[in-house]
């Protein structure tokens, strides 16, 4: 794992702050394990939503993409947009097991979000993939 | 969606085009690219130029202007991006087309009246 030794996680923190504040319209990201527990957050201090329940919230969406994908034999989840009157929430897989959830307001542009999320995704999965051996990095 | 194919073919057919796009606005989603490839990818640059659309709306917000955005002109070294807003036919309809031009083949006058007559034109 690269990254300061106080904080780990450095590196898929600043990919959440990234994507907040490249995409217009993205309030907040969580990054939850496919179990809808909490792992990071980014949200601004302002919004409402507690990231525990995004988590969870994150996972729901996942498990109704996941046996979809399974009854459709469409291969692994990979995301999930949820719109609604007023705002968005997308969920996208990092491998298999943990989840990328973004919270949008209604002026998202989501097609940018798409762009941005899909690679950000599979540098988190990079990020947050536990070396094997410890020798794998020293 | 045979009017949405015909709008771009014809926008393609404009002297210089590399690619277009018919944007909406409220989302970055497209309805239609052609060309673009393999120098150009239509889908990222409807949802830049959507921000960019945005942010002019914004800014024209910011100065108390009520004035709406016929079209935004932008020059780069090689290339003109043309970005023509679509009057909205009907509540909700935010869309634009988006043309990216050889600067070296195309005519930028002629471009200019000719995306507004396919504009004119365009029914969805």
């Amino acid at each position: 794992m690269v990254g300061t030794t106080q904080d780990p996680y450095a590196a898929a923190r600043a990919e959440l702050a990234a994507l907040r504040q490249q995409v217009s319209g993205v309030s907040g990201c969580i990054i939850a394990g496919v179990d809808g527990l909490l792992l990071l957050h980014d949200i601004l201090g302002r919004n409402d939503s507690e990231p525990h329940d995004l988590a969870a919230l994150s996972a729901a969406a996942n498990g109704i993409g996941r046996t979809t994908a399974g009854a459709l034999r469409q291969g692994e989840f990979s995301e999930c947009t949820i719109r609604n009157q007023r705002g968005y929430f997308a969920v996208y897989a990092i491998g298999d097991l943990a989840l990328l959830a973004v919270l949008g307001d209604d002026g998202l542009n989501v097609a940018r979000l798409h762009i941005e999320a899909r690679a950000a995704t599979a540098r988190l999965l990079a990020l947050l993939t536990l070396a094997p051996q410890p020798t794998a990095f020293s | 969606m045979g009017n949405i194919e015909a709008t771009l073919k014809e926008a393609m057919a404009i002297d210089g085009a590399i690619g277009v796009a018919l944007v909406d606005y409220t989302s970055g989603l497209t309805l239609g690219t052609l060309g673009g490839a393999p120098t150009m990818d239509m889908q990222v640059a409807a949802a830049g130029n959507t921000d960019v659309v945005r942010a002019k709306m914004r800014t024209l917000e910011m100065l108390g202007m009520s004035d709406g955005i016929e079209d935004i002109l932008i020059t780069l070294d090689s290339q003109i991006h043309l970005i023509r807003l679509i009057r909205p036919r009907r509540s909700g309809e935010a869309l634009f087309l988006y043309l990216s031009l050889s600067k070296s083949r195309a005519n930028l006058g002629l471009a200019r009246h000719q995306l507004r007559r396919i504009e004119a034109e365009l029914d969805l």
